[in-house]
């Protein structure tokens, strides 16, 4: 069962989505490695939506978490 | 008050009705600007990007212009007004002095506001002779209708009612409070506002004694480089102006909707005078390209700037430990275990968290802008915009919405409309400010320039070490997208919180901080020590620099025209040389 709320896996997915992206700038400006960006794109969301999907069918997950309603 | 009275605590609405009035009207103005701002926006977004186009270039000034007001003017500063008298109300509970006076600097900002959007909004019209397409840096040659200038000064004068407003009621609680300490969130809106009147000097110089009576055809010439390092003397501050009360929110109120405390009061006042001693001093860091400005003066330019990281990494300490008291309070345990504790389904906690993560990343490639040598690289170029869309366009701006969440529905005894669409809009800003900001930041790496709508020149490539630049502007539009969708969002949800049933008990206190104000040294309210201080920094920068521009140019010269006089005549020069002169036919290449 899991323990993520969809606030919490909503939240995650854009800031893991906005982290990969800004590494494809990196790599391209500093290291000179120049991505496919159809590619790139792809495989940064595929790899997204399987994280989401696996926090919130629990299959990943840190344990408890305090309630988050406010 | 409320319809009914049930439970909870009161509103601020039902403490003070009268004030809360006020300060719906000055954030109710404020979202209007940002709405419309937010329109121009993504038409000058497309534009440049070639995605789609529905104007004529011609007009793209026009549309950049009231972008920018809009938003850093109109937006920001309403917002600042309304924010700041919750604040000083709220906390030295007590109402304002007069509210009429209240009413009278809102009316101000208002007719200022109107004033001055429109000569922009005239440019639309190609038979008036209203025009203001001079951008938010509205600095000589460029010139607009004297009435953009009136309505600049009438909202300015404005802004410096509502300080003196403010200071009305402090020194009103002072004579019933005389041994208490200035509470946090007014000591925070005073100090800005000294901050205000001191970079305001500045930009009344040059808008009153050059640019409107320049517009007014009082005389013909202007000294273009003394407006322009008279405008950057307000020009920088400004930035602060829009980032405190964004702090303030930080330090006051985040920390409670974190579950905690501030970690430390002390710290914030310190943090707030470093901004009013260094803000104003640092100018000229936006002129290390005026080749009338020695290196020298741009050195300690860049030395004051980079002491200004100093409050910021401050405030990074504090608030992060302020959210991490507030984890821990509820339950969040481990080295990083607690932050999966904080209320990440808020959207008032989730924006200014956001927020400030992006300011974070702001602050990074604003240190590339305030070196020296490495400005030259992206001086001008597509990175700047992007920086200021991390700093302004989103630690500033999505503070302030995320804050609205949390103060709407206190200000209006009703309930907001829906939190998960609040929740997925600041996620929304984030992620699309994110592609948008990235792609201005790489375009503008690769030499992309800002403030043009043909930024690809005939004839050249920019080179591109990765990916394309095609590429660039579709994620760049894609980004501005987002950020209109997410204004939406935003706007309409505010709206129809307005409309929704009232309800009672929604009031809800500020924690008091871990460190309190009897911890804080009493020097730091010693507000009149500061002044003189920072007048005296202000003094060591710029007086040699102004006297060696008037000397080497005059009050009025060297005898610059005003920009739209020189375009057309240039053009015809150039297309005339390109009949058969060597010149010409250089000319001739680069017209194709």
């Amino acid at each position: 069962m899991s323990k993520t709320t969809q606030g919490g896996i909503l939240l995650g997915s854009a800031v893991l989505f906005v982290i990969i992206w800004e590494l494809r700038s990196a790599l391209g400006v500093m290291a000179g490695i120049d991505t496919h960006p159809v590619i790139y794109g792809a495989a940064t969301l595929i790899f997204i939506i399987l994280v989401a999907i696996g926090l919130n069918l629990g299959l990943i997950g840190f344990g408890e978490t305090a309630d988050d309603t406010n | 008050m409320s319809e009914q009275l049930e439970s909870g605590a009161p509103t601020f609405l039902d403490r003070f009705p009268q004030e809360a009035r006020v300060v719906r009207a000055a954030l109710g103005s404020s979202f209007i600007a940002l709405f419309l701002g937010a329109l121009f926006g993504i038409v000058q977004t497309l534009h440049r990007t070639d995605i789609l186009r529905f104007m004529d270039s011609s007009y793209y000034y026009t549309v950049l212009t009231a972008h920018g007001v809009l938003m850093v003017v109109s937006f920001t500063i309403f917002f600042l007004v309304g924010i700041y008298t919750w604040g000083v109300v709220r906390s030295l509970d007590r109402p304002l002095v007069d509210i009429r006076f209240t009413w009278a600097w809102y009316g101000m900002m208002v007719a200022g506001t109107l004033l001055a959007v429109v000569p922009i909004l005239g440019g639309f019209v190609d038979t008036s002779e209203l025009s203001a397409d001079v951008l938010f840096t509205f600095y000589a040659p460029k010139q607009a209708h004297p009435l953009f200038y009136g309505g600049l000064s009438v909202f300015l004068i404005g802004t410096w009612m509502a300080g003196a407003d403010w200071f009305r009621a402090y020194f009103a609680w002072r004579t019933e409070n005389p041994d208490e300490r200035i509470p946090l969130q007014t000591f925070m809106a005073l100090v800005t506002m000294v901050m205000w009147y001191i970079a305001s000097i500045g930009i009344t110089i040059a808008v009153v004694g050059f640019l409107l009576p320049w517009s007014l055809g009082f005389f013909d010439q202007i000294n273009a480089l003394l407006t322009r390092t008279l405008f950057w003397f307000w020009g920088h501050p400004v930035v602060y102006f829009w980032l405190m009360p964004a702090y303030m929110l930080w330090y006051t109120v985040l920390p409670t909707i974190s579950g905690g405390r501030l970690f430390s009061d002390p710290l914030g006042r310190v943090v707030f005078i470093l901004f009013l001693m260094l803000s104003t001093p640092v100018g000229i860091h936006h002129q290390y390209l005026d080749p009338g400005i020695s290196e020298g003066f741009k050195a300690i330019a860049m030395t004051n700037t980079i002491f200004l990281l100093l409050p910021s990494l401050l405030t990074a300490f504090t608030v992060v430990a302020s959210m991490e008291h507030g984890a821990r309070q509820r339950g969040g345990t481990g080295l990083f275990g607690w932050l999966r504790a904080l209320p990440w389904r808020d959207p008032a906690f989730t924006g200014m968290t956001l927020a400030g993560l992006m300011f974070a990343a702001g602050g990074f490639s604003g240190m590339v802008n305030a070196g020296l040598n490495i400005n030259y690289l992206v001086h001008n170029t597509l990175w700047v915009p992007g920086h200021f869309h991390l700093t302004v366009g989103t630690a500033v701006a999505l503070t302030f919405m995320a804050g609205t969440y949390w103060l709407w529905p206190q200000l209006t005894n009703r309930e907001l409309y829906s939190r998960p669409i609040a929740l997925a809009q600041v996620i929304l800003w984030f992620v699309g400010m994110a592609l948008m900001s990235n792609a201005m930041h790489v375009a503008g790496l690769f030499g992309m320039p800002r403030r043009t709508a043909e930024p690809q020149y005939d004839g050249f490539d920019f080179t591109a070490t990765f990916g394309s630049i095609a590429e660039f502007d579709l994620q760049l539009a894609i980004g501005g997208t987002l950020l209109t969708i997410s204004t939406l969002m935003f706007v309409f949800n505010i709206a129809l919180t307005s409309g929704g049933p009232k309800v009672s008990g929604l009031g809800k206190e500020l924690s008091e901080p871990l460190s309190g104000p009897e911890d804080s040294p009493e020097i730091l309210d010693n507000l009149k020590l500061w002044i003189i201080i920072a007048l005296v920094l202000v003094v060591l920068a710029y007086t040699l620099p102004l006297a060696s521009i008037i000397e080497r140019g005059g009050v009025f010269g060297p005898g610059v025209d005003p920009v739209p006089m020189i375009v057309e005549p240039l053009l015809i020069y150039v297309e005339a040389a390109a009949d058969e002169s060597t010149l010409g036919r250089l000319a001739g290449g680069v017209l194709g």
